[in-house]
Formats: structure tokens, sequence, C-alpha cells
């Protein structure tokens, strides 16, 4: 090194100071912003070539579904090939693994069950009310007797108990039948896995409260209640599953027109049958939403088949499907509504209710998506044991 | 710096931001309809699903399916009757080709 020559220095002002330099710098920023939106542009093209893959999957998928409907389960593995998708269908359990395979695309699995038949397409509608004539009880959705005779018994499970006190403090006379309650705690007492079906031998309380009767459901469920059904205040449900109640007449009681609201069958009120008056006095199949006193409006995140007699005391939306066998009874000072909202439907094609017979033939249910592998490999091999 | 130098490194600097100008804006260009062409493409594919959600009504009638033509290569989809209703089918398109 010369005697005297330091470090090659590079001023700052060496980036912005020539016209050059800058017109260098602002090319780069354009530059930058083009490959921005040329990466943007990608992501977006790739999105919509993996969502098409999907999509074809699905027409696909669904398409066999529908194709296998009526195959016995012998015939399975079954394949077919539409639009460059190959669809491979076999059986998985009780129901359908479909592989579909669009070219070109990664494959697809779904999980569909085989139903029996459809359910009635009453379940599909914000309200049904039976035509008068010619025989009101055939126009219902037909409960499964066998499958109530071996369904779970209220008592057997926790979420239900039995209250001695409950009718009187609505009605003066009370109940003849048993009456039950849901239990307080419910929301930590969770269903057995495979509960899709409850028998209330007697008169079920939804007692009035404050805040809604929450109730969490994972599964759909039907509650058929062999008496009356009474709704003291709103009902929630917490999770996927769907609630109907059913209200049946049984040997022991029969609906009827409560005109002067009392809670029991007094001289001249009508029978739902048009038949004499007999048994229980507080009847059975009738549905009451609100009671005596409580409550300005309901909102019932659940659907409603009556049997027997609807009685308002109040304004109420049922999110649910609800399938009367007669017009409501309207016990409300000013005029109540009922509102049928719709929010919590079947889908009659392609499900089936708990507890009622299906209709037609056999058939494919809805297909839901297998996650892809991704997913399941983040799944933990064993589940997390409590520290004890 | 001599004036010619000057002169040369202005426009030189002049040249560079037009070419980068330019480059941008057709990158832009392009990039700009490919992401309004992935957009369409979507929606397209939303239109597709909400046909075949179950329970769909279809009292009002079925609608066209012409909009759908070559969203997948070569393909187009038909209503079919397939056990106890009507499903979505692939079919190729009398063309051939995809558009």
């Amino acid at each position: 090194m010369k005697p005297g020559a330091g470090p090659v220095r590079l001023p700052w002002r060496w980036l912005f100071d020539s016209p050059l330099v800058l017109a260098a710098w602002a090319a780069a920023a354009l530059c930058c912003f083009a490959a921005v939106r040329f990466v943007a542009a990608v992501r977006a093209a790739e999105r919509a070539r993996q969502r098409a893959g999907t999509v074809l999957a699905q027409v696909a998928a669904e398409a066999a579904a529908l194709e296998v409907a009526g195959v016995s389960a012998r015939r399975l593995p079954f394949a077919m090939s539409m639009g460059g998708v190959q669809v491979r269908v076999e059986a998985a359990g009780s129901g359908l693994l479909l592989t579909a395979n669009p070219r070109g695309s990664e494959a697809r699995q779904f999980r569909s069950a085989r139903l029996p038949g459809a359910a009635s397409a009453a379940f599909g509608e914000p309200l049904t009310v039976a035509r008068p004539e010619p025989d009101f009880a055939a126009q219902l959705p037909a409960i499964d007797a066998a499958a109530v005779a071996t369904a779970w018994a209220a008592e057997a499970l926790p979420w239900f108990r039995r209250d001695v006190g409950v009718a009187l403090l609505h009605f003066d006379a009370g109940t003849e039948a048993d009456d039950f309650v849901f239990d307080p705690g419910l929301s930590q007492l969770g269903l057995p896995a495979t509960v899709d079906l409850v028998v209330v031998p007697g008169n079920l309380w939804v007692e009035p409260g404050r805040a809604p009767l929450r109730l969490p459901l994972e599964r759909d469920l039907t509650v058929v209640v062999r008496g009356n059904l009474y709704v003291g205040r709103s009902l929630a449900i917490d999770g996927p599953g769907r609630l109907v109640f059913a209200s049946t007449t049984c040997a022991g009681g029969a609906g009827f027109v409560d005109r002067d609201g009392n809670g029991r069958w007094s001289a001249g009120e009508p029978t739902c049958e048009g038949l004499p008056f007999r048994g229980r006095h507080e009847g059975a199949g009738n549905v009451h939403l609100g009671l005596p006193g409580h409550g300005p409006a309901l909102e019932v995140a659940a659907g409603l088949v009556v049997a027997g007699q609807l009685h308002l005391r109040c304004s109420a939306r049922v999110a649910g499907p609800v399938v009367l066998a007669h017009a409501p009874h309207d016990l409300a000072g000013p005029p109540a509504r009922l509102r049928a909202t719709g929010d919590r439907l079947f889908v009659p094609d392609r499900e089936v209710v708990p507890g009622f017979l299906s209709e037609g033939a056999p058939r494919a249910g809805l297909l839901l998506p297998v996650p892809g592998p991704s997913v399941v490999a983040e799944r933990p091999l064993y589940p997390a044991a409590p520290a004890r | 710096m001599s004036v010619g130098g000057v002169a040369l490194e202005r426009s030189g600097a002049a040249a560079l931001l037009l070419v980068g100008a330019l480059a941008t804006a057709l990158v832009c260009q392009r990039a700009g309809a490919a992401c309004g062409a992935a957009a369409a493409r979507e929606r397209q594919l939303d239109r597709v699903q909400a046909l075949l959600a179950p329970g769909r009504d279809r009292r009002a009638g079925l609608p066209d399916l012409g909009e759908f033509d070559g969203l997948f290569a070569g393909q187009r989809l038909a209503w079919r009757r397939a056990g106890p209703g009507l499903v979505l089918w692939l079919e190729p398109l009398p063309t051939g080709g995809a558009p």
C-alpha cells in the first residue's frame, strides 16, 4: 500500500447524487411493485385452479354417490369416470368412501352415509300444518315404532330428571303423568355418543328462567315425548346437532284444545281426534309454548312435531321444522305469533331424522369431505392425558 | 463531469425510467387481467357449489348451465337424472377443447 493512501470511502450521497442512480432506484422500485403484482396474480390463478379441482371432484363424487345409491354393498368397490375424473366408491363401515381423482390435480376423498330412504318432506319445510281431511295423522312424519321401542329412556340419561313438583308451580291441578325436566347442569353432562333418540315417558318441561336453556349437541337428536311438552323459556343449541321434539298421543291421553288455559281438560273443550276425551286430565301430544306468567317471547332452536294441539301463550320463533296436526291455538292476551324461521332444517332427500321412518328408495347421504393427508398428519397419535 | 457526460447520464436515466415504467405497466396490466379472470372463475365455482348444495329448491326450474361451459377444461355441465333426483354431470364440450 502506498504511504498516505487510505481505504476507499463510499459517501452516502453517491446513492442519490446522480440522476442515473436515482433512476436505477426508481426502476428497481417499479420492478419490485411489478413482481408483487405478478406473484399475487400467480397465487390467485393457483388458488382458482386448486378450487376448480375440488369442485370438479365434488361434482364427480356427487354423481357417483347417486349412481351407486341403489347398488348393493356386494357390488362395491365401484369405479366410474366422468369428465376426466376417476371416481372409486368403496364400502366404509355402514357408509361409503368416495375417492375422486381429477386429471392433473390431487385426489379428494368424501364420506357418505347409506340411507334406507328419504326423510319426510315436512322436515325440509319451516312449517307444515296437516289438512284436516281425510286423515291428519297420516300426513305427519311417521314415528319408527321399532326404533322407539329400543331407544334410550329419559330416566337413564343424566340430561333429564323426574320432578314431582314442577307441574303444580304452573297449573293448580298439576298433571297426572310423570313430569321430567332438563337437569340444570346439563351443559356439563354429555350424552353418550350413540344417543340419537330419547323417549320421555310422561310430560317434559323446559322450566322458565332468565337465560335460554343451552343444550350441547354434536349430533342430531329426537326426543319423543309420550305426554305434553311445556316450554317456559328460550332454548339454544351449542354445536352442529339438530334437536326435534315429537309429542305423541298415547293410550293414556289425548290431545285437546285447552281453551281456558288451565292445563287440564274441561267440559266443552274439543279433542284433536273428535272423540270423547279420555285418559289423564292434562292430555297428551300437546305442546305449550310459554307458561302462565312467564316470558314475553320465546326463541326455540329445535323442531316440533306435534301430534296433539300446539298452544301459544306468547310469540315464538322456532328454528327447526314445525309440523302440526292442527293449526295452533292462541292463549295469549295480545295475539301471539308463531314464526318458523327454517334456520335448522333437514335435507329430506339426503338425510334421515332419528326415530322417524324413511320413505322411498335407498340413497346416499350428504357428502362430507375427508381431510387431506396434511391435516391427518397433524393429529396426535395418542390423545393428551390429563396431568396427575 | 463534462457537459456531454451530464447530458448522457440524464438521458440514460430518463430511458431507464421510461423502460421501467413501461415494463411495470405491462406486467401490472397482465397481472390485473389474470387476477380478474381468477376472481371470475372463483365466482363461477361459487355458483356451481351452490347448485351442488343438496336441498336446493329446484321447483322454480333448473338453471341454465351454459355459463359454465369450459370452466373445467374441455367440459360442460349438464343435468342428468340419477336415483331419486337430478345430478350435475360433466360432458365433453362439442368442440372438444378448452376455450
